[in-house]
């Protein structure tokens, strides 16, 4: 991609940015709900400290969920309906230009969630960062958003506009609780914690518990979440595949 | 060189729908109104052309380039049948984010004034009337300077001012040495200012020819008069002919009504001759 192309990039996720921070309710579900979970639900369960570092991360991958799904899922579901999708695949730009600008406008947005959980936590729930290792949370914050990227982008391609809202929504959800991202995964009903340890959710979690927690790794839970990357972007492409040959009007 | 080229152009889909082959060509200086009923694979017919749906036999080419190919977007303006832009951006927006993929952009403050956007400027598109979001349309479509216009149904939601306006910029375009193609089901909008029509109809071009020779196979009126004090109504392919011949009948002939017949109407007798 040539630097010209890349400007157009950022141009566009510049306005789409600005378009969604002109719809409050975009902006309350994305960025403000999980500071809010965390502040009413996150904070007064937290026993001690290293709980409360934990509760901050399932808190932070719970935003960046809410972002990749919705920015991804909604976003596209609803271009692929609107004649302005087609309209900027006929002006001279880069392929991928609508799609890599809605990636780059939803990191804008993750961010912003993840930096209202870190805030809620230490303002409202005096969390330390001092033994925090940022540099090995925040990549893994930003890598395991992937495999729900591609999730959220082929759900995008595979549901209409109109029921895009609710299936995004039980998708969010049931993740987000099944995953353990709520309340720590020892906790959750006997059916669920079976199931919990196979969702990209509970991998992602179980990461960035270790990270702040400083235990070690379990590679499992990284190949896990390369595997579903794998898994989501083959469908994906598939399901870009199947779109060309959709439409006939 | 031809601007347009599609050879034995197909395009299948799994649903069973398909369209083709079509074979036409358009060259400069030239406004092509492409008219068919509503389904008869217009819009496809433009998405095989902008390059946002593949052929699946036969080749698409402009000024001797692929189809879609970046060089080729470059030299296309395009409007779409049914506008949505995002809600929450403003004309200015729109247009300055337009502006951003051309190397030689006409000024978005031109095309306020031409367009006469002033009024939504600064206001979100979700508040636009319908005939505002095709004139800010055809702003978009003019914005990089093209020299091959497509546009698809240009003149649903506008205003007879909006259609003026139109009418206007498509044959000042054509006067420059630019190429138009524009779809409508209308046939008076098709003689406005077209010089060549294809008639599409069930994926087929049916007919490829001047204003005059499409108009004519296709110019049914329903003449309905009372005589003798019955009321008749029928169908006339030739009604000039046939009205003479009723005044020139020895029985009064009152109340007289002409009626150009509708594209969808036409086309049903048009199907019927032998």
């Amino acid at each position: 991609m040539s630097a010209k192309d890349f400007m157009l990039v950022l141009r566009h996720a510049a306005y789409l940015t600005i378009e969604n921070l002109r719809q409050p309710m975009y902006v309350i579900s994305t960025v403000i709900f999980p500071s809010l979970f965390f502040w009413f639900f996150g904070i007064p369960n937290a026993p001690d400290q290293d709980g409360l570092a934990m509760l901050t991360m399932s808190f932070s991958a719970f935003g960046v969920l809410s972002v990749v799904l919705f920015q991804f899922g909604i976003g596209i579901a609803t271009d692929r309906e609107s004649t302005w999708y087609s309209y900027i695949r006929v002006l001279p730009g880069p392929k991928g230009l609508h799609i890599s600008s809605r990636v780059l406008s939803g990191f804008v947005f993750a961010i912003l969630s993840v930096v209202g959980v870190f805030a809620t936590a230490h303002f409202f729930g005096s969390l330390e960062f001092k033994s925090f290792n940022w540099s090995q949370t925040l990549l893994i914050l930003a890598l395991g958003s992937i495999p729900f990227s591609c999730f959220g982008l082929l759900l995008g391609m595979v549901v209409s506009g109109r029921s895009a809202t609710p299936v995004l929504n039980l998708v969010y959800l049931t993740l987000s609780f099944a995953g353990g991202l709520w309340m720590p995964p020892d906790i959750l009903p006997k059916l669920v914690q079976k199931i919990s340890i196979y969702l990209p959710s509970r991998l992602y979690g179980e990461l960035l518990w270790a990270s702040v927690l400083k235990r070690p790794m379990d590679s499992a839970h990284a190949y896990g979440l390369i595997a579903y990357s794998v898994g989501f972007f083959v469908l994906l492409c598939v399901a870009l595949a199947r779109e060309e040959d959709k439409s006939f009007r | 060189m031809n601007v347009v080229e599609f050879q034995n152009v197909e395009r299948a889909f799994s649903a069973g729908s398909r369209i083709g082959p079509l074979s036409f060509s358009l060259s400069e200086k030239q406004v092509t109104v492409f008219l068919g009923p509503n389904g008869a694979g217009k819009t496809t017919t433009f998405k095989l052309l902008l390059g946002l749906r593949s052929p699946t036999a036969g080749t698409v080419r402009l000024w001797g380039e692929k189809a879609g190919s970046k060089n080729v977007r470059s030299r296309v303006g395009y409007t779409s049948q049914d506008l949505t832009y995002p809600a929450h951006l403003t004309a200015e927006e729109i247009l300055n984010l337009v502006t951003s993929h051309f190397e030689f952009p006409t000024s978005s403050a031109e095309l306020r004034e031409r367009f006469a956007l002033e009024k939504i400027w600064r206001k979100q598109l979700g508040g636009f009337s319908g005939g505002e979001r095709r004139r800010l349309g055809l702003a978009c479509a003019l914005i990089g300077k093209p020299r091959l216009l497509v546009l698809d149904e240009p003149t649903t939601g506008l205003d007879v001012d909006g259609k003026k306006l139109l009418w206007s910029e498509i044959t000042k375009f054509r006067d420059d040495g630019g190429t138009v193609l524009f779809s409508t089901h209308d046939i008076s909008e098709a003689s406005m200012v077209g010089d060549r029509v294809l008639l599409i109809d069930g994926g087929q071009i049916k007919i490829d020819g001047s204003m005059d020779e499409i108009l004519g196979p296709l110019d049914y009126k329903r003449l309905r008069y009372t005589q003798n004090g019955t009321v008749t109504e029928r169908i006339s392919h030739q009604s000039d002919a046939d009205v003479k011949a009723l005044f020139q009948s020895s029985d009064a002939v009152t109340n007289l009504e002409i009626r150009r017949l509708s594209l969808e109407e036409a086309l049903v007798m048009y199907r019927k001759e032998p």
